[in-house]
């Protein structure tokens, strides 16, 4: 198990300064600051279409903001999302008519890291299930499938849309017992939920957005 | 990268349940019913035969350019390819590959099924092939960047004609002019060079801008 979770050396920080961001006409929000470095959890809560989602794709690189920045540091030297993210979005990406171990493999081919989908299968529960496609999972085995995509692309900075949706109580602990792993060898996690934020390592804040009228 | 891409696609496409083989069927169709609108009359559907064909080539292409990233936006894995993959481009290359194995390769190996259809000699039967064979990588880019524009826009199917019918043209006008030119020219052909030339301009062009309007449409 602790070849899944590789000690990750560098340092790593995220800084959000001035992030305004809207949908369509509406702005979501104004000049919004964080930052995330090694170590934090950052637990993003508020209500639905509140602007949850297009918050966590901007910090994955996945949107760009109306105004402000969004930086991605390794080190002391900037860098760049695709360098060190993995999102969990909230839907499903994998592809009906695999299984679930040609997908994962298909992911870990990216990372190099092939030789651990058969562990990373088995610490998300699902290495009884691997030959099955993923068409016929249940909606939790999918989001189980999706965690170990995030585990075997061994990147430092974990964004994760809703892990806990459709996850039975196991999953939700599973979760919590990954994102800790993650956590102590030096990552980081931004994670949108509904769920009580849960203190995962010594730095885990909250960040709640609220509907101004 | 670019392997384990391919081998995704065409892994995808077997399982599909044959929904990658429409254009060829398309193909098919197109050429049995010029066939039945031309009465039938050898002498008459000899010298149409290599348009009718680079028609239905194209034709069938255009109805396959939709589908190229259209998926893989919808359900994610194009933005997690962005993610995962050290460059976008890679995936571009990729996914031109895949498409152009699983749409325009069996298109071109139909073509001499098509000409069987019209009695066309071989030597026309040659030329033919040699300048559609010439022709594919553009026609193959042309399809991926006009379906990176418009990769999660509604509606893309009809823009994509209209988008990519422009592009062509010139290689339909450069295809037949080769066809034409071959039985005294050979492949020395003015007309066979500019059909490199645009397959190359294609590639150089295409790839890059596709994964620049990839990017665009997932920021």
């Amino acid at each position: 198990m602790t070849a899944l979770f590789p000690q990750i050396d560098k340092p790593t920080r995220l800084d959000v300064s001035n992030l305004t961001m809207s949908r369509g006409h509406n702005v979501l929000f104004e000049g919004l600051t964080a930052s995330v470095s090694s170590g934090d959890v950052l637990w993003i809560q508020g209500d639905n279409g509140i602007g949850k989602t297009t918050l966590l794709e901007a910090l994955a690189g996945l949107s760009r903001p109306d105004a402000g920045q969004i930086t991605w540091q390794q080190g002391d030297s900037p860098s760049s999302s695709t360098q060190l993210i993995a999102y969990q979005s909230h839907r499903s990406f994998a592809k009906a008519t695999l299984t679930a171990r040609e997908d994962l493999e298909f992911w870990a081919k990216f990372s190099q890291n092939i030789g651990l989908t058969e562990n990373a299968l088995d610490a998300v529960g699902l290495k009884r299930r691997q030959s099955v496609p993923t068409q016929s999972l249940s909606a939790g085995q999918r989001r189980r499938l999706a965690l170990a995509k995030l585990i075997i692309s061994s990147k430092p900075i974990w964004i994760m849309d809703e892990p806990n949706a459709a996850m039975d109580k196991d999953g939700t602990t599973l979760i919590d017992e990954l994102i800790s792993r993650h956590i102590k060898r030096g990552g980081s996690a931004i994670i949108a939920s509904h769920g009580n934020p849960r203190k995962l390592g010594a730095n885990t804040r909250k960040l709640s957005l609220k509907a101004t009228t | 990268m670019i392997g384990a891409i391919l081998k995704r696609d065409l892994t995808l496409a077997l399982r599909s349940g044959g929904a990658w083989l429409h254009g060829l069927f398309f193909f098919a169709v197109f050429i049995a019913l010029c066939a039945i609108a031309l009465g039938g009359s050898l002498n008459q559907m000899r010298p149409l035969a290599p348009a009718l064909i680079w028609l239905a080539v194209i034709f069938s292409a255009m109805l396959s350019y939709p589908v190229i990233f259209q998926e893989d936006y919808q359900d994610g894995n194009l933005a997690q390819l962005k993610l995962s993959s050290p460059s976008l481009m890679r995936v571009t290359i990729a996914k031109a590959m895949s498409f152009a194995l699983l749409s325009i390769v069996p298109l071109l190996i139909a073509t001499p099924f098509a000409a069987l259809v019209f009695d066309i000699p071989s030597k026309t039967l040659m030329a033919t092939l040699i300048s559609l064979i010439l022709a594919a990588p553009a026609l193959t880019i042309y399809g991926v960047l006009s379906s990176a524009i418009l990769a999660g826009r509604r509606g893309g199917g009809f823009l994509i004609v209209l988008m990519t019918t422009p592009f062509l043209i010139p290689l339909l006008i450069f295809g037949l002019g080769a066809v034409d030119a071959y039985p005294e020219s050979g492949l020395a052909a003015l007309e066979f060079r500019a059909l490199i030339g645009l397959s190359l301009i294609a590639i150089a062009v295409g790839v890059p801008a596709a994964t620049a309007a990839l990017n665009a449409n997932l920021e």
